[in-house]
């Protein structure tokens, strides 16, 4: 009789790394007593494949749930998320950017474990850029959000926001653990700038794409309250082969930064950036890894353990269909017209404790 | 060339002996150790592994080990391979561990995986006759805390 219960420690790790979906995974340890200790969360396959944040509808506008569409599972599942009810999300590194009702708190939270890291409140950032209170209105006031690392893994880490306020772009950053946010001396407002269209932390700085192709990087001088964001213009993104140059999204691998472009209509281009001089070398195939876009950010995964649940060499869209990079065929991965009102992708992980979280009151 | 040929003789912890071309039986890490370190006498006593097992094992070995077999054939072969009851592989796995055969151990620890893949944890349960030995608030525990995985 075989006890699968009394297998070696070791042999049933490597059963669990051979485990790539986490729904699976999270199955595996909650088996037996046996498996849940010998399998540790830092025993999952990572990056997962994100999962696709509903935005709230008017039917379940204020419910405490939330709703995920899973490739995985390919259905939408509900995650018990009151701390997200009210607007919207904005997400970076798995972690949500969320605003309480009346928008006067500020939130880093992590959706699959509820953890809640307090951002100083926006009136301090609408302070600190200098713009009038009264003219806070508009849906969608925090556009962005990039994280320089996974509040999951360390303390130690700097947010950047673009924000828009009265139609006006301004970009702001918050280190872990200060009491107020630090403003960009970047003049955003001036008409060349136009907007942030993308923003990523990638190798030690914080990038920006802006809709007019412009590539500005930002150094970090850290001061003992707060944090000096250096605005530097490094080039125009090389846009000469693309006619329109409206659409540019910004995604890091572990040793390149691409970009995402929109040629004509429905037609995309993944390219590498190179960070000195704006130029892109044009990427044809992505091996075995796939993009996932949302007008927040995006990232890329390494599809080879997420076979039948994600197609390689695709770029994923929060509107449900995907775009193979190699035949430029778009094919959606929900079936049929739905209700269902997409908002952004957010990578599913595992929220350690051991972590102390710093937020802005500590 | 088969003068050459040296033959091992391998004994399973029920006291079957398998002879065996010491070529093939080398695909053991364990059994490669032990002919490179010259501690081999007559019999190689395999006190993890018994018959049923090592038979799978050689098996496996064999064609492996045929020369002109087609990658093909090699698949088609290992997925019938893996295709036995939970208790076989189980076997296979702490043998192909005992062996250090990485090629056997890792394609049926992937076939484990593969098992497992989309069942919640009672058909995972059921799949490998696990006793499900939580507590009634443990498991109420485990399912809140990722309630949105076991929907």
């Amino acid at each position: 009789m075989a006890i699968w219960e009394e297998l070696p420690v070791d042999l049933l790790v490597k059963i669990a790394n051979r485990v790539k979906v986490m729904e699976d995974f999270i199955a595996l340890r909650a088996v037996c007593t046996s498996w849940r200790v010998s399998i540790t969360k830092d025993d999952m396959f990572l990056p997962q494949v994100p999962l696709l944040m509903l935005n709230t509808t008017k039917d379940n506008k204020y419910h405490k749930y939330r709703e995920f569409y899973s490739l995985s599972k390919k259905k939408v599942v509900r995650v018990f998320l009151p701390e997200a009810r009210c607007g919207d999300c904005v997400s970076s590194e798995g972690w949500l950017c969320t605003m309480s009702c009346y928008r006067k708190k500020m939130n880093l939270l992590h959706p699959f474990s509820r953890t809640q890291i307090q951002l100083p409140p926006l009136i301090s950032l609408v302070v600190s850029l200098g713009v009038k209170i009264m003219s806070i209105g508009g849906e969608s006031l925090i556009q962005k959000v990039a994280l320089s690392a996974n509040p999951s893994i360390t303390s130690d880490y700097v947010l950047m926001v673009s924000v828009l306020i009265d139609h006006d772009n301004y970009l702001a950053f918050w280190r872990s653990g200060d009491r107020k946010w630090s403003r960009s001396n970047i003049n955003t407002t001036i008409h060349t700038w136009g907007k942030a269209t993308s923003i990523i932390y990638y190798n030690g700085q914080f990038y920006c794409v802006t809709c007019y192709g412009q590539l500005w990087v930002f150094d970090i001088v850290m001061e003992s309250k707060s944090i000096h964001a250096k605005p530097r213009f490094v080039a125009r993104v090389d846009g000469n082969i693309y006619p329109n140059k409206q659409y540019y999204r910004l995604v890091k691998t572990s040793n390149a930064l691409l970009i995402v472009t929109k040629s004509t209509h429905l037609r995309y281009k993944v390219s590498e950036l190179d960070t000195f001089t704006g130029r892109l070398n044009n990427i044809t195939n992505l091996g075995d890894s796939s993009i996932f876009l949302s007008n927040d950010g995006g990232s890329i995964i390494n599809c080879s353990g997420f076979r039948g649940v994600v197609k390689a060499n695709h770029i994923y869209f929060t509107d449900m269909w995907t775009y193979n990079i190699e035949d430029e065929k778009i094919e959606y991965f929900h079936p049929g017209p739905s209700s269902i009102c997409p908002l952004t992708w957010v990578t599913p992980s595992f929220q350690h404790c051991h972590v102390t979280r710093r937020g802005c009151c500590l | 060339m088969s003068s050459s040929t040296k033959f091992l003789t391998l004994k399973t912890c029920d006291d079957k002996k398998f002879v065996l071309d010491e070529a093939i039986a080398v695909r053991s890490q364990t059994i490669k150790n032990m002919v490179e370190d010259d501690c081999v006498s007559n019999v190689i006593p395999l006190p993890n592994v018994n018959s049923k097992t090592m038979t799978k094992v050689i098996e496996y070995w064999k064609k492996h080990s045929e020369e002109g077999v087609s990658k093909d054939v090699l698949m088609d072969f290992d997925k019938a391979f893996v295709k036995v009851h939970h208790s076989i592989l189980h076997a296979l796995i702490l043998a192909a561990n005992f062996l250090n055969d990485k090629e056997i151990l890792d394609m049926m620890c992937q076939e484990v995986a593969d098992r497992i893949k989309g069942k919640t944890p009672e058909e995972i349960r059921k799949e490998f006759d696990i006793k499900n030995d939580f507590t009634p608030e443990e498991e109420e525990e485990i399912r809140k805390e990722n309630a949105w995985a076991f929907e």
